[in-house]
């Protein structure tokens, strides 16, 4: 009887993606940051950060726009004195809050407030299972002791976390160790094998990316390839290229609005326009009218169905809205042949 | 509608949103979302209707009544429905049942 007051939650994504609602925002408070990651993507890009009345503002505009679903992110957020002002203010909007960190000012009393405020979650990010090899990536002695202590008074509080860890050829040889790590402090656990350039396009912290090897070890692991993952994607009969600028977007310190955290294509700016204009505005609306047959360079590819193609990635890297992302097609290429090496050894066990 | 006063059942209960849980109405559709798991829930309209009345401020059957007349249908089958309904949503924590409508421990 229940299903007759409720319907499908794809169905309402579907609608969501095809009437484009902003249903998920993520919102940069801040470039500042107390940490010097090298990876990092991230790149101040000046200008003075939106204020506290003007951040409320637009959250007012998106929340009138039906966005649900708001991360807060940086930078760090907890170097914003006005952090709780603003989470604060996003819970009373309605708003379902997430919270991106890198944990180490989250305190006691940090995480005790936090919880009052009821988000969905709190994701932290490590970069090894130890404090040398996680230090080493910070550039801060005793940040792997305080993030994780983060995670534990988080979890004390009844926060939902996740362990959010960039995979690098310097911390392959963790996964286990950071599995196990998840595990003792009560966190879900997400790892991410992409190193991306930096957002102005330098390529600087793919010093550190996996080489093909680790990747393929990594995309043989089940915590890399869920089984529904395993099946070929045949994203080509899709009828868009990507959610981002469709249901999701990313606002800036300095009120940049974006397609996605990973996409710098600018669709406007908060301080010259309203979200509504920028939102159904020309640039927005240019990106919506591709579709994945307008990839000409990827229609072909042999490895098209095992692709995971980033739009904003394949623009970082090219300045192409519509070229091919090298990461990905090294990745796409890797899970194929592992694909491949899954039915062979199916055949020979027969 | 007039109240018995003792009936206990899950019809004179006030029905309040939870703190925990966000939601928008889009086209007349609910999306709810229940922290810490990110519980999804997406009702119809007949859902929704019963979802945005829960304002700790009408009681259930005050709520079918209404459904009754909006929607046209049947009083003991919209309990039904509604009672199965509302249940799921306590027990995810999404909805609170309250003997009193709220703030009224203030007068």
């Amino acid at each position: 009887m229940r299903e007759e007051l409720e319907c499908s939650i794809d169905a309402f994504n579907a609608r969501a993606v095809n009437d484009n609602v902003p249903l998920s925002v993520l919102f940069e408070l801040t470039y500042r940051c107390n940490l010097y990651c090298e990876h990092c993507y991230q790149v101040d890009r000046g200008s003075e950060e939106l204020s506290f009345s003007e951040i409320t503002d637009i959250m007012d505009q998106l929340a009138a726009e039906s966005c649900l679903f708001l991360t807060l992110s940086g930078g760090e957020v907890f170097v914003r004195e006005d952090f709780f002002d603003i989470a604060r203010y996003a819970v009373k909007r309605g708003f379902a809050l997430k919270v991106f960190s890198n944990g180490t000012l989250i305190n006691e009393s940090v995480a005790h407030e936090l919880a009052l405020l009821h988000p969905l979650e709190v994701g932290v990010s490590i970069y090894g299972s130890d404090a040398a090899t996680h230090d080493q990536f910070t550039g801060v002695p005793g940040s792997f002791h305080r993030s994780v202590n983060a995670l534990k008074l988080l979890k004390h509080q009844g926060v939902l976390t996740v362990v959010k860890c960039l995979l690098m050829k310097e911390n392959i040889n963790h996964i286990e160790g950071i599995k196990a790590l998840a595990q003792e402090v009560g966190a879900i656990l997400q790892f991410d094998p992409i190193v991306a350039p930096k957002i102005d396009g330098n390529r600087e912290p793919l010093q550190h990316e996996l080489s093909d090897a680790d990747l393929h070890r990594f995309f043989s692991l089940e915590i890399a390839e869920p089984q529904k993952a395993k099946e070929p994607n045949p994203w080509l009969s899709q009828p868009i290229i990507c959610r981002a600028g469709r249901d999701l977007c990313c606002i800036s310190p300095r009120g940049d609005v974006y397609p996605c955290v990973e996409f710098p294509f600018a669709l406007g700016n908060l301080r010259k326009q309203n979200f509504v204009e920028i939102w159904r505005g020309a640039e927005a609306e240019r990106l919506r009218k591709l579709t994945p047959s307008d990839l000409h360079e990827c229609v072909s590819c042999p490895d098209l169905n095992y692709c995971t193609r980033c739009w904003g990635l394949a623009f970082v890297e090219s300045g192409k809205l519509l070229g091919p992302s090298q990461i990905n097609c090294r990745i796409a290429r890797i899970r194929h042949r592992i694909s491949v090496e899954r039915a062979e050894n199916k055949i020979k066990m027969r | 509608m007039i109240k018995i006063k003792g009936k206990d059942t899950m019809l004179s209960k006030y029905l309040l949103r939870s703190d925990s849980t966000a939601y928008r109405t889009i086209n007349g559709l609910a999306l709810i979302v229940g922290a810490p798991e990110g519980k999804l829930r997406s009702l119809n309209e007949a859902g929704t209707f019963i979802w945005e009345q829960a304002d700790g401020r009408h009681t259930l059957s005050d709520i079918i009544d209404q459904m009754c007349q909006k929607y046209d249908v049947d009083y003991t089958q919209a309990a039904q429905d509604a009672e199965t309904f509302v249940h799921e949503l306590e027990r995810q924590d999404m909805l609170v049942l309250m003997d009193d409508p709220a703030g009224s421990e203030e007068m």
